[in-house]
């Protein structure tokens, strides 16, 4: 009976994120099976905690998890009609025996992710701060009530965290009748099935062959903290579903970049509006994506354009912020006040955090070498005419890395090294997907490697 | 994006085919570094990871089972019913004991809706060395004692095992006093 339970939540939430994928995506667009897959998990479950979030702000227990099924129903419903006049919604994907070759070895990686996650416990926060709100909205009919946000005895839960992963893990929890910590963590090879999609499709893309979409996806899995760690994909953390969006609203932005497509900048507003709220540095990220999107709108005398990319993030983001306020949760002390008096007074944090940021990108054992080798694949880039890419590629990793990394000046954690070194390889995992696509990027095509058009 | 040379059958292009061929290896060789650190980077990481023992409580058990005994998380859930859940809890343990905050931060999980409070006592005359504490007087229903004995003047609890006791508490005094001297 749980298989089945288990198996109409997945169901619910996939149907919403088809029905949003074919919602938002033009007409004109083609879209292959991976491509659509991968984004109607992480919409889906976007779109799913999302509205368990507001209904819930009305609605609780059957009610809730009844509304929200005929939602999801009702959203993929209205998706599929509207597929009906767009035939070339699902084009094929990869094909030949190098492809499948490359496939078997994502399939068998997937399947010792999908071990890893039953065979570990969650990491610290995947279970305190985490898996704790799903608990608290499986036990109050998939809502989290007002009271916890205003415990003292568990500020340490984190309240003001936002509700992407622990909603997602209640609906699961909601359609069994019970928390099932051990259940709970099936949701994270969903994701990391997601992030070998996104790889593929933005490698392939913009490296044209499918190889180039293949190779970074299968390096995934050699990434050790991507894989096993604080903040992996096995570790019930946040990090790893923000690395994925942001993955994927890389891609669409290095789409609008390249095209001009509107419709790349619809999706990429979608995406990334889910990135604030999945963790609170999602707006770091949130924000690095407006700046680069605001620079090519600009660039191209379109700046209006820039309103549907940033409209559905602000409304996420000010939506939670004025949730928080109005139930008066307690601010965290882990920061000092961001202004410019603490800015100079810690200004010589400065030269230790380049330093450790440095000494952490060249740890193996967290990252084998993806840091040097998108470096170098940077350099080879920037080379290959290429610059294109280069620029938002560059960006799109270091702007993030550098507010990451000066976000410790205003640390209230004495000494605040131990702040910088818990969180610093987290942080950095949330960049990590888009640094192994610039290497898949710069992978050269051999001999044995012919060039193909992929229908992406 | 870095496009290699298509072969030619002539032999002029024999030195931009073994560059192709040197920039091929030199990548092949890359791939296999990635790959072979990567691999024993995660099975090094794997090695201190701590495994689930599967089920509804797969993560909190194998948190709890320093309390030895079987399946905590139910026995802690069953055994905090007795407390009404608007009430508010301590629990009190050696504050140098390296498994006290995460047994406390678990336990916390589990005893929702009670609030949860923690008072990591010091050795014996020092002060604690680790609390969680309201910040106004509140009153408290039940004392859990990890690792650690009730003092004397309270009444006697109930062992949930044998390193975790409950004290229901009659009335609440200073913090401190709730460390066993």
């Amino acid at each position: 009976m749980d298989a089945i339970l288990f198996t109409i939540a997945l169901l619910t939430l996939f149907t919403a994120g088809f029905g949003a994928v074919l919602l938002i995506v033009p007409r004109d667009r083609s879209l292959t099976v991976i491509e659509m897959s991968s984004l109607a998990i992480v919409l889906g479950a976007a779109f799913v905690s999302l509205a368990s979030f507001w209904l819930g702000l009305f609605l609780s227990g059957l009610i809730l998890r009844s509304t929200l099924t005929a939602l999801c129903i009702v959203m993929g419903a209205t998706g599929i009609a509207r597929k009906r006049s767009a035939p070339s919604i699902l084009s094929g994907g990869p094909s030949g025996a190098g492809a499948f070759l490359l496939m078997g070895i994502l399939a068998v990686q997937t399947g010792l992710i999908l071990w890893l996650a039953l065979l570990l416990t969650f990491g610290w926060d995947g279970l305190l701060i985490w898996e704790f709100k799903a608990r608290l909205a499986c036990l109050h009919g998939g809502v989290i009530p007002i009271d916890y946000f205003r415990d003292l005895s568990r500020y340490w839960t984190k309240p003001r965290y936002p509700l992407f992963l622990p909603l997602s893990e209640a609906w699961i929890y909601n359609w069994l009748g019970r928390c099932d910590e051990g259940l709970a963590k099936l949701i994270f090879p969903l994701l990391y099935l997601a992030a070998l999609g996104f790889l593929y499709i933005g490698g392939s893309r913009f490296g044209g062959t499918w190889w180039r979409g293949f190779l970074p996806a299968v390096l995934l899995f050699f990434v050790p903290l991507a894989v096993v760690g604080e903040g992996s994909v096995s570790s019930g953390y946040a990090d790893f579903p923000l690395a994925v969006l942001y993955l994927a609203s890389v891609i669409y932005l290095l789409e609008y970049w390249e095209t001009g497509d509107k419709g790349a900048l619809r999706i990429l507003g979608i995406t990334a509006a889910a990135l604030p709220w999945i963790k609170q540095e999602g707006i770091i990220l949130w924000l690095t994506l407006g700046f680069l999107t605001t620079v090519k709108t600009a660039q191209r005398r379109s700046i209006r354009l820039v309103l549907p990319m940033a409209l559905p993030g602000i409304l996420v983001f000010s939506g939670w912020r004025v949730y928080l306020a109005l139930v008066k949760v307690k601010v965290g002390r882990g920061f000092l006040p961001f202004d410019l008096t603490t800015l100079w007074s810690n200004l010589g944090r400065s030269t230790a955090i380049a330093q450790a940021a440095v000494i952490e990108m060249m740890d193996w054992k967290h990252w084998s070498i993806l840091w040097p080798a998108a470096l170098l694949s940077l350099i080879l880039l920037l080379v290959s005419n290429h610059r294109k890419d280069f620029v938002v590629l560059l960006l799109a990793v270091t702007l993030p890395i550098t507010m990451y990394s000066g976000i410790f000046i205003f640390s209230a954690w004495a000494p605040f090294m131990d702040h910088l070194n818990s969180s610093m390889p987290r942080l950095f995992l949330q960049v990590s997907l888009v640094a192994l696509l610039i290497v898949g990027l710069a992978i050269p095509n051999g001999r044995h490697c012919p060039e193909e058009t992929p229908s992406t | 994006m870095i496009d290699t040379i298509p072969a030619r059958p002539d032999g002029r292009n024999r030195l931009r085919e073994a560059r192709s061929s040197l920039y091929l290896g030199a990548w092949s060789l890359f791939l296999i570094a990635f790959a072979g650190l990567g691999l024993k980077g995660g099975l090094e990481a794997l090695q201190k990871q701590p495994i689930s023992i599967g089920g509804r409580y797969a993560t909190s058990d194998s948190w709890l089972a320093a309390l030895q005994i079987p399946r905590p998380s139910k026995s802690i859930q069953d055994a905090l019913t007795q407390l009404p859940p608007e009430g508010a809890i301590l629990f009190v343990g050696p504050g140098h004991e390296p498994t006290f905050i995460l047994t406390y931060y678990t336990i916390s999980v589990l005893s929702w809706p009670r609030k949860m409070w923690a008072l990591g006592c010091g050795e014996a005359g020092q002060p604690p060395t680790l609390f969680i504490l309201p910040q106004e007087p509140l009153k408290i229903e039940g004392v859990l004692y990890y690792l650690s004995k009730p003092p004397m003047w309270l009444p006697g609890g109930r062992a949930i095992g044998p390193r975790v006791t409950l004290v229901r508490v009659p009335e609440t005094v200073t913090w401190t006093q709730y460390c066993s001297q």
